[in-house]
């Protein structure tokens, strides 16, 4: 994993300073002062590295306000991976210091535990059906449903399937986004791909965020080890984070049996583009939408092109790019909750960026991002629904000529005003 | 020190004041290898809130280092081990664009590429271009002196400042120059404060010059066999009285740099490739490319490209923007250098620089802006391995003598700061260095703006 204080090294040798980072870091952006940037970052964990300083309160505020986003990796002309220093020196001080009690109960006793986490959801569903609103953060709270997806999903057996995959839903699908789990079984069953849904738990990337690299560890083992029995032939999410640090386990486990799981796993847009192709379309969509990249899925799979070809063959949808579609909505997991302020600083630049295209659907690839975006939309009164690149394509598969409207491809009307906003 | 901290944030509130020691780390480097660790960092947002500063130092004797983006290539903001650094990169505010005076007034703190930008959609032109200008601030291109790919044609940052405000070593607060081009008033204080480092004063505002923006531009590639071919081929061009906009050298280490980095098809088996971009009316285009080439050819070039779309001029300078990222694939620190020389004499810099290279078994990219002189030979080193940084520091000295003996100077446009201080006396001898000193105790008789930089004798 990232415990190796000499790929650490290596890295921090590599950053020449030049400061580059400073343009793209969206954290930076908002807070101004050299110590947010990635620049910065590299320098405190090589002071850390050489005894210079200590896992101080100020370095971990530094270190925790990173959102991954890599925005300064693919810039940087060195190629520095700050994202794994940053990684690298949460860990080191879990390691030195331990997990403060919150972040400790959550990763270690719910995360571990889908029955756990399960009732966490239901909790949580329980909570939002009183209309209590406790702290202006809940709106990122998720708006969990009371059963998990696996449970109410209802596969087709497929007589000859071209294909056998896993489908790994993911928390957010799992909990939250039914209609694109649904959705992911609708394209590929039309696709004539078998699914299965094996037994699975957390991906385990709120566990690395937070350095915990045990959790990591013992989640990504379970995962391995179930979804292997099922003999698959891929792995599919539709989760970009999920997709992201599924496939990162091979490189942090490096087993045979690991590589070769992290190797099967595909996000559904790849999947669908390369892996099967998709199917001639029957329905129509006459939208305008717009795409927001997310970060995990961009910079952390390579993958930017397979959705928007996903979407260009949709009849009658056509895609406004938005100005920075890549750049991070500020959602990075738990930082909305952690870094409040700072994260709808971050997201109300991606709002803008959305209303200056007057797109009437803001579509992407990750449910994270979803649920941020949702939120930001909503908190400012911009009534434009937020879907699944998925969602929209479920649609185009169904009866021949039927012609759909916004509504009925949003998933959760509620937030569609009466006149469409355009 | 703490009572320091104390004194700050009572002037400018807690949340502008910084000395935690992670604090400090982040403040302590710039664009070099160079570092030193400040005592305490301040984000003033108002030129009131500098002079306060300043003065408070100046009562105290702690020394001060103003500090924009921290991407200069000099060491001109690294700080001197406990010293006050003023971050001014909060005062980024544009404060007006004034097409009919075409004037900018801008804080230190504006992004470059922001005024870029922002007067560019107006018809205007900001011609100071640093490779940095995506994250570099204007105050910090005035204090080095920035210049860059259009130096050439547009000249450098210092032709286009008309007035300053600055902070003096006391706090007072001065005016100098003003908003109109012609202005002959007593000495010219602007143009001392242009390129001081930061050792004289602390610029806080800046009346820039802009220009009309060009209408159209194209740029154009040509490949040649030898240095003296691409070399002979920049002094017919300027002599038939054509000034393009960029005339930027590869040289063949860096064009297999890039080439392996991109692979894009450069040519392997030519010593030097020009690109070149004219710019100005539509119509005066095709008479700048057509006498471009036709002296390209007569010079012996192997090839010469002309882009003829827009996309194509892109896709020829990508070579040229590849380079950065592409030397570090060699070794992960490149040491840039700026020393310049007139531009007949560019063959024998170049023939000079690889000699050195030789002798010191060091791997030297050669590019830049060849138009003006100004070429950056990067010394590709590992700074973890003492032994090769030592051999590159003996390969710099003897890059300055030979830039100094072909009749240049020891920087183009990145400044003396730390690392080139030693050898500032090469260039100008004990009497000149003398003169500068003494303005440097006039203007700051304590001595505490940031000390060091130009002069040396501080080690940091």
């Amino acid at each position: 994993m990232n415990d190796d204080v000499g790929a650490a090294k290596y890295q921090i040798n590599r950053c020449s300073k030049c400061g580059s980072c400073r343009e793209v870091c969206p954290v930076f952006s908002e807070m101004g002062g050299e110590p947010w940037v990635a620049r910065a970052r590299v320098q405190l964990a090589n002071a850390a590295i050489e005894g210079q300083l200590g896992f101080s309160r100020r370095f971990k505020e530094i270190m925790e306000s990173c959102l991954l986003c890599k925005a300064c990796v693919t810039h940087c002309p060195n190629g520095v991976r700050v994202d794994k220093l940053v990684l690298w020196a949460r860990q080191e001080a879990v390691r030195k210091q331990g997990l403060p009690f919150i972040k400790k109960s959550i990763l270690r006793n719910v995360l571990r535990y889908n029955h756990r986490l399960e009732l966490f959801a239901r909790v949580l569903a329980a909570y939002r059906a009183t209309g209590l609103r406790l702290s202006k953060r809940e709106g990122l709270l998720l708006p969990a449903r009371t059963a998990p997806f696996g449970r109410l999903a209802h596969i087709k057996k497929l007589e000859k399937p071209s294909l056998l995959v896993a489908y790994f839903t993911g928390c957010m699908t799992r909990y939250v986004y039914h209609q694109t789990g649904q959705a992911v079984l609708d394209v590929l069953e039309k696709n004539n791909v078998q699914v299965v849904l094996p037994g699975q738990y957390c991906c385990g990337m709120p566990a690395l965020a937070a350095g915990d690299s045990q959790t990591v560890r013992e989640l990504a083992r379970r995962n391995v080890e179930s979804i292997m029995k099922a003999g698959v032939d891929y792995i599919i999410t539709d989760c970009a984070t999920c997709g992201e640090m599924l496939k990162n386990y091979g490189e942090m486990f490096p087993e045979d049996t690991v590589r070769d799981f992290s190797n099967r796993v595909q996000d559904i847009s790849f999947f669908l583009v390369h892996t099967i192709g998709t199917l001639p379309k029957t329905g129509e969509l006459p939208l305008v939408v717009t795409y927001h990249d997310p970060c995990h899925l961009k910079r952390g799979q390579g993958i930017w092109s397979e959705p928007r070809k996903i979407l260009a063959g949709i009849p009658g949808l056509s895609l406004k790019e938005m100005a920075e579609s890549d750049r991070c909505c500020g959602s990075a997991g738990s930082f909305g909750l952690t870094h409040y302020d700072l994260s709808m600083k971050i997201l109300r630049r991606k709002i803008e960026n959305i209303r200056a295209t007057g797109a009437q659907a803001v579509v992407t690839g990750c449910p994270s991002c979803r649920l941020q975006i949702e939120y930001g939309l909503k908190e400012e009164g911009i009534f434009i629904p937020v879907m699944h690149t998925v969602d929209l394509l479920s649609q185009v598969y169904g009866p021949a000529n039927a012609s759909l409207s916004l509504p009925s491809v949003c998933q959760r009307q509620e937030l569609v005003a009466p006149t469409a906003n355009n | 020190m703490k009572n320091l901290a104390k004194h700050l944030k009572r002037i400018l509130g807690k949340e502008k004041v910084f000395h935690t020691p992670e604090d400090c780390l982040c403040y302590s480097y710039d664009g070099t290898f160079k570092t030193g660790i400040p005592g305490v960092v301040v984000r003033p947002s108002s030129t009131e809130e500098v002079a306060a500063v300043v003065k408070l130092a100046s009562q105290e004797g702690i020394p001060v280092v103003p500090r924009g983006a921290g991407t200069g290539l000099s060491g001109g903001a690294v700080p001197l081990e406990g010293s006050l650094v003023i971050d001014l990169t909060a005062m980024n505010r544009i404060v007006k664009i004034d097409p009919a005076e075409m004037l900018a007034v801008v804080e230190p703190g504006v992004i470059t590429a922001h005024l870029h930008k922002k007067v560019e959609n107006m018809g205007l032109f900001y011609p100071p271009d640093p490779s940095s200008a995506n994250v570099s601030t204007i105050g910090g291109n005035i204090a080095e002196c920035a210049g860059g790919p259009r130096g050439l044609k547009y000249g450098v940052t210092r032709d286009y400042v008309l007035g300053l405000e600055v902070v003096l070593a006391g706090g007072e607060v001065i005016q100098c120059g003003g908003e109109t081009i012609k202005n002959v008033s007593g000495y010219d204080l602007c143009g001392l404060f242009v390129g001081s480092e930061g050792t004289l004063g602390i610029i806080t505002r800046a009346n820039l010059r802009l220009l009309p923006k060009p209408q159209a531009r194209q740029t154009i590639r040509a490949d040649f066999k030898t240095i003296e071919g691409a070399a002979g081929t920049i002094t017919a061009i300027i002599g038939a009285g054509v000034i393009p906009a960029a005339l930027e050298l590869m040289d063949d280490v860096t064009i297999r740099c890039v080439e392996n980095f991109l692979r894009t098809g450069l040519p392997l088996d030519v010593e030097a490739i020009l690109l070149m971009e004219v710019d100005g009316p539509a119509v005066s285009l095709p008479g700048q490319v057509r006498t471009i080439a036709a002296l390209c050819r007569q010079h012996g070039a192997a090839r010469v490209k002309v882009a003829e779309t827009e996309a194509e001029g892109v896709e020829l300078w990508r070579a040229r923007k590849a380079v950065s990222p592409a030397v570090v694939q060699v070794k992960p620190t490149k040491i840039s250098e700026d020393a310049t020389v007139p531009r007949k004499n560019i063959p024998a810099m170049i023939r000079g620089i690889k000699e050195i290279a030789r002798k010191h078994n060091l791997v030297i990219a050669i590019f830049g802006h060849a138009g003006d002189g100004n070429l950056h030979p990067n010394i590709l080193v590992d700074k973890s391995n003492p032994e090769e940084m030592e051999r590159a520091e003996a390969a710099i000295e003897e890059m300055f003598r030979l830039a100094l003996s072909l009749g240049g100077t020891l920087s183009g446009e990145h400044g003396i700061g730390l690392l080139k201080a030693p050898f500032l006396e090469m260039e100008f001898g004990r009497a000149g260095v003398a003169v500068m000193r003494r303005i440097k105790e006039a203007l700051d008789p304590p001595g505490i703006l940031n000390p060091g930089k130009i002069f040396g004798g501080i080690s940091s």
